[in-house]
This record gives C-alpha cells, sequence and structure tokens, in this order.
C-alpha cells in the first residue's frame, strides 16, 4: 500500500483482528463508578476510607480514567483560591504562570505530591498547585460587574483554551482535585491519598463510552469550588452547552460532565437557586406528574421547566456534586428515571453519610450503617456540621420557597 | 474435609478460608477485610457444588457479583452473610439463596427456577426477565422491578416484595405474579407510576391504594378472584414463613393489577393484525 505522503503514514494496527475477539473487548461488562463520603460533625476523614470505597467498586472501571476531590483540606488556606493545573512541560507552566499573575496574587506554589507506580507508566504530566487571591484591580472592568469568582472562571477558561499542554484541574478555595488515566486504585497510589485529611471526599472511576480518556478528563470535573463525579452520559450535551457557552463558560474537556458542573454554577452561584430547585430543573418531573402536584409545587415546577429548560440533564446519569462556599455540601443526584443506581447511607453515630453507586462500597467501611435508595431525580443534600438537609426521598419541593 | 476431596487452600488464597463442618461448607469471602475477587468466589463456589456440597455458607460478602449464576443443583442450599453484588443469582436454576443483609441491584436476572430470599432491601431491577422460582424480599426495592417476567411452559415466577417498590414495577411483564405488600410505606400506595407499563401477562397485587393515573399503557385494575386469593394465601404463608408475621388485614386491601390486554401493542407494529 503506497500513500501519497510517505513522510506520515498512516498508523497500522499491531495486529488484524477477524473472527477473534480484540483483547479490548473483555472489558465491555461496566458503568462508571461513584462513592463520596462527608463528616456531619465536623471530624476529618482520611484518604483510605474513600480509596476503599472507589476501589471496591473496581468492575465498573476499565482503567481509563479515577479521581478523587477533598474538601476541608487547606484550613490554614482556606479564604485563598487553590488552583491546580496539569503541564505538559515548563514553557507551558510560564505561560500559564504569566496570566494568572496577570490577574492573581499568587502566595504560594508547591508540587502536588505524587510518584510513580509500578503499574502506571509514564509519561505523567507536571502537577502543580498555587495558592492565590484575587487581584482587587481585575474586579475592575467596564462591562458587568465581575465578582472574583468570575475572574477566576475567565482565566482558568483562558488558560484552558489558548495555553497548549495546560488544564487546569481545579480552582476553587479550600479543595483540591486528584485525577488522571488509569485505575482507581493507581490514581489514589500515585497521589498517596491516605496522606490527605478533609471534612468531604467525592471519587470517581471511569469507564468512558463517548469521550476520549485523558488526564484532564477524567472526573471530578471541577470550576471553582464545584466538583462534580458522574456515571451515565448526557445525551442532550449540545442543549445544555449552548446554555453554558451563552453564560460566558467554555467547554473544553471533550466530555459530557463539565456541563453539568457549569450547570450547577450557573444555576446556584450565579442564579441564586436553592440547591433542589436547581435540581429540579436538571432532573425535571414529566409535565404529567407536574399536573399532580399542588398547585404552588405545580407554579414552581412549571416555572423551571421554561426558565431553565436548556439546563434538563437528558440520558441516564447519577452525580455526586460538591462545593465548599459557603459552606461544605454534598450533593447526590439521579436521573428522573434513576437509570443509573445511586444508594445512600449514615453511620450509626450519626456523624458521617455516604453515598456510591453499590450498596458494598458503603458496608466496606461502615457495616452497620443505614442505608437507603434516593428517589429519582430527588437530590440527597448534606453539609458539613448541619447533617443531612435531605435524603433524597421527600417531596420535590419540601422546603423550597419563592 | 472427607468424602468431598478438598484441599485445605482450595481457592489459591494461601489464607484457608474454607472449611468444611458438619456437612457446611464455609467460605470467608474477606478474610482479614480484603474481599475476594469474585471471579475466585464464584470459581470455589463452583468446585464446592461439583463435590455435592448441599450446603454452603459466605461471610463477609462486600459486593462480589454474579454469586451462584447458573448454579442449577435442586438441593442445593446457599447462605450469604454481607452484601452480595449485582445479578445474585442470575439465571438460577434450582438452589435456595438466603441472604441476610441488603441484595444490590439485578437480584435474579434471568432465573428460571429456585428460591432467593432476602432478609433486608433487593434495590433496582430486581427480578428482571424472570422465568421461573421464587423471590421474597424482606424490606423494599428500588426502580423497574420484575421488568418482562414471563411464564414459560410450566414455569411461573413470583415475587413478593415486603416494603415498596418505585417506578416501572413489572414493566413489560408476560407473566408471573408480583406481590408488594408495602409494611412500613409512608404514603397510601407502595407502587411508584408507569406500573407495569406495556404488561401483556401475568398479575401483580398491591397491598394498598393504586390510582389510575399510575398505570401504565396496557395495565388495568381487575377483580380478584378465589385463584388469585388462594395463589396470595400461599405466597404470603411462604413469606411469613421467612420472616415471621407481618400482617393483620385480609385480602380486601389488595388491589390486583393485570394486563388489559395479551396483545397491547396489537397493530401498532405488526400489520398482520390490522
Amino acid at each position: 500500500m503506497s500513500h501519497a505522503n510517505a513522510a506520515q503514514p498512516l498508523p497500522q494496527p499491531s495486529q488484524v483482528y477477524l473472527a477473534q475477539r480484540p483483547p479490548g473487548l473483555k472489558y465491555m461488562m461496566g458503568g462508571c463508578g461513584i462513592a463520596g463520603c462527608i463528616s456531619l460533625d465536623g471530624r476529618l476523614i482520611a484518604g483510605d476510607r474513600i480509596r476503599a470505597m472507589l476501589t471496591i467498586m473496581e468492575e465498573r472501571e476499565n482503567g481509563l480514567g479515577a479521581g478523587y476531590a477533598c474538601y476541608g483540606l487547606f484550613p490554614s488556606r482556606k479564604d485563598q483560591y487553590c488552583l491546580q493545573f496539569f503541564f505538559d512541560d515548563e514553557k507551558a507552566k510560564e505561560r500559564a504562570e504569566g496570566m494568572m499573575r496577570f490577574n492573581l496574587d499568587i502566595l504560594h506554589d508547591e508540587k502536588v505530591y505524587h510518584h510513580p507506580v509500578a503499574d502506571l507508566r509514564p509519561p505523567y504530566p507536571i502537577i502543580w498547585r498555587y495558592f492565590a487571591n484575587v487581584l482587587p484591580k481585575s474586579l475592575k472592568s467596564e462591562g458587568p460587574k465581575k465578582g472574583e469568582e468570575d475572574v477566576v472562571i475567565d482565566l482558568v477558561m483562558q488558560i484552558n483554551l489558548e495555553v497548549d499542554g495546560a488544564m487546569c484541574i481545579s480552582s476553587g478555595k479550600d479543595m483540591a482535585v486528584f485525577k488522571g488515566n488509569g485505575f482507581s486504585y493507581q490514581m489514589a497510589d500515585f497521589y498517596d491519598i491516605p496522606r490527605y485529611k478533609g471534612t468531604m471526599w467525592i471519587s470517581h472511576s471511569r469507564f468512558p463510552t463517548n469521550s476520549p480518556a485523558w488526564w484532564a478528563g477524567a472526573h471530578p470535573l471541577s470550576i471553582l469550588d464545584w466538583g462534580v463525579c458522574h456515571n451515565g452520559e448526557i445525551t442532550s450535551y449540545g442543549v445544555n452547552r449552548k446554555l453554558v457557552e451563552m453564560s460566558g463558560y467554555k467547554c473544553t474537556v471533550l466530555t459530557d460532565t463539565e456541563v453539568v458542573a457549569y450547570i450547577w454554577d450557573l444555576l446556584v452561584r450565579k442564579h441564586g437557586l436553592p440547591i433542589q430547585a436547581a435540581a429540579f430543573a436538571m432532573a425535571p418531573w414529566t409535565y404529567d406528574e407536574i399536573s399532580r402536584l399542588d398547585p404552588e409545587s405545580r407554579k414552581l415546577a412549571t416555572w423551571l421547566r421554561f426558565t431553565y429548560r436548556e439546563a434538563f440533564l437528558n440520558g441516564p446519569f447519577s452525580i455526586l456534586v460538591g462545593r465548599s462556599q459557603p459552606e461544605v455540601t454534598l450533593i447526590a443526584l439521579a436521573d428522573r428515571k434513576k437509570l443509573r443506581p445511586m444508594i445512600v447511607g449514615q453511620s450509626p453515630d450519626g456523624g458521617i453519610a455516604y453515598c456510591a453507586s453499590e450498596e458494598c462500597a458503603i458496608r466496606l467501611v461502615e457495616p452497620d450503617a443505614e442505608t437507603w435508595a434516593t428517589n429519582a431525580g430527588s437530590p440527597m443534600i448534606a453539609k458539613v456540621g448541619k447533617g443531612i438537609l435531605r435524603t433524597g426521598t421527600e417531596h420535590p419541593f419540601q422546603g423550597v420557597r419563592l | 474435609m472427607q468424602g468431598h476431596g478438598f484441599t485445605a487452600h482450595e481457592c489459591d488464597c494461601g489464607q484457608g478460608c474454607t472449611s468444611f463442618e458438619g456437612g457446611t461448607f464455609s467460605i470467608d469471602a474477606g478474610v482479614d477485610g480484603v474481599p475476594m475477587h469474585y471471579r475466585e468466589l464464584n470459581c470455589v463456589i463452583r468446585q464446592a457444588i461439583e463435590r455435592n456440597v448441599d450446603r454452603i455458607m459466605l461471610r463477609n460478602v462486600t459486593g462480589q457479583r454474579y454469586i451462584a449464576a447458573t448454579a442449577s443443583k435442586k438441593d442445593l442450599y446457599i447462605g450469604i452473610h454481607g452484601t452480595p453484588g449485582n445479578n445474585l443469582g442470575a439465571f438460577l436454576d434450582g438452589p435456595t439463596l438466603e441472604v441476610f443483609g441488603n441484595a444490590q441491584d439485578m437480584t435474579g436476572n434471568t432465573m428460571n427456577s429456585g428460591k432467593i430470599v432476602v432478609h433486608g432491601n433487593a434495590w433496582d431491577v430486581t427480578g428482571l426477565s424472570a422465568r421461573g422460582g421464587k423471590m421474597f424480599i424482606k424490606g423494599s426495592s428500588g426502580y423497574r422491578v420484575g421488568i418482562h417476567m414471563k411464564e414459560y411452559g410450566q414455569r411461573w415466577p413470583s415475587l413478593v416484595i415486603g416494603g415498596t417498590a418505585k417506578d416501572y414495577l413489572g414493566e413489560y411483564m408476560a407473566g408471573g405474579t408480583i406481590v408488594v405488600l408495602g409494611i412500613g410505606s409512608k404514603t397510601p400506595s407502595p407502587v411508584g407510576v408507569s406500573l407495569g407499563a406495556g404488561i401483556h401477562g401475568g398479575k401483580m397485587f398491591i397491598r394498598g391504594k393504586v390510582g389510575q393515573e399510575q398505570l401504565g399503557p396496557g395495565a388495568g385494575i381487575a377483580e380478584m378472584s378465589a385463584e388469585d386469593e388462594k395463589e396470595l394465601e400461599g405466597l404470603l404463608g411462604e413469606f411469613v414463613s421467612y420472616f415471621g408475621p407481618v400482617l393483620e388485614r385480609g385480602f380486601s386491601c389488595f388491589t390486583k393489577v393485570a394486563p388489559l390486554s395479551s396483545r397491547p401493542f396489537s397493530g401498532k407494529y405488526d400489520k398482520t393484525n390490522l
């Protein structure tokens, strides 16, 4: 076979499979795994707990991405933004730092601890962390009034888009994301997750179905302090992407999950919706079901469906969402038909709440936990120091007032 | 070990996780808190079945999938302590499984015959495509339970849930019996919406209210016959024999849901019947 461009021959597969099944297909059973835990009484939870929860569900992943996000991680720097990056080389790092200095006062920077593990082959990216405050001058804008958060979002989007070989993986206060392309146990070992203690953890092991596997594409996907772990797929991605792009977010990670993080930021931080109203906008009831609600709820439900029809996440999903501002919060939500699993549990002393794809993840670390399943489209909401505010089995708008 | 030919470390884990005493073969699926891989566990179970053991006890089960899948020894009993993983007893054909805890998703997937007893909850998609055998769940269940259960030849699957079930119960059901007792239910109806959507065979007995709006296309509320009461009495008797007395009220509080037609989509796809 000859090609016109002889300098760049087409890549040839090393072996041609005819009737013999190629090796990749033995991993076809799967579905991502998600696990999270939150301290309801404020005690710190060590990373080995979340590692155990996630790795027990190894059958749900295929080694193409895993990650952990820890909240309440930097008590001594909890008012500073913690920006973590993957860099391909020093040049990308310098360019990104230059752009950061324009808007941020970098107070401290350090390598994010990681070490080679036996069965996760290099190359690894440069993984770097910056603690910074937003410079007052960057809040001045000739257009609409900008908050500190908007400055950080714009900066992150700009670096992700414009700097080749640089991707911001987390940019929130008092939290950090540890992720990469590998199995959940490999990522836990690579970052030495047990060395960290925090008030909340969310985690994800990946089984990519329709998007590429790469380091920055692993979950949790994060913007500001929002972190999202997602099992499923967002078939309405195009519509959702239009909504967030109209609001200034740029989709750069090639994964449907990133729009979920941006929608949470848009609806809850920018538009000020209560969490369960935002959850309803993303996983709304059918109009037939809405017609049977009480008049006040019906009005609210219809209003949410009309106003935020582009925030409706169609397709099967169960997601864990974390945020640290104004308080560390865990949200567990399944789609409106509950096509992906979600189990919630609480320790017998009431001090820790758990959620996971499979009950075994909870039982492994808390054998006597009380467990329950959330309802379709009904979020479980828990806050550090406040307890479980919503179990995920209530009426959709219980406690919500317009 | 005599008479069954077991060696000390049958599962190759090197920790002596198996023992054989008084006719019961015990397997510790999580020695020192380290869960055994499901392939290994199922391999040990299969080896025990091959050696004609008829009573197996599993301890410290933590999410291992496919336990006893395709097992077909009629008089085999497997007791499970812990949390068995997805697809417990898939394609089960004869044995009895008893879970002392909660089961995960897809319990009894395409079960052919035998029995699964769960002293706890069994979550989403329990009993999907079952074509025979009996399942008794003491606690509650999740979404899409008993979808596409079917009768086949002389086989007739039965699924009894002590607590509640959610949406799409008995969707596309083509045979068999589902009973939901609603024990501990906080709402008047222990089942969700789209109940029996596309049902064209079998029946459901729901203890509590079922509104017209909960019924899926093809499902209707039917009168309970003497034959139904007899069948229900038998299933409830068996339920009570496993979990103790739980019911005070009689058959009058049950609502029977049955297919409106044996061919609910007739004419929609099949032009020959127009």
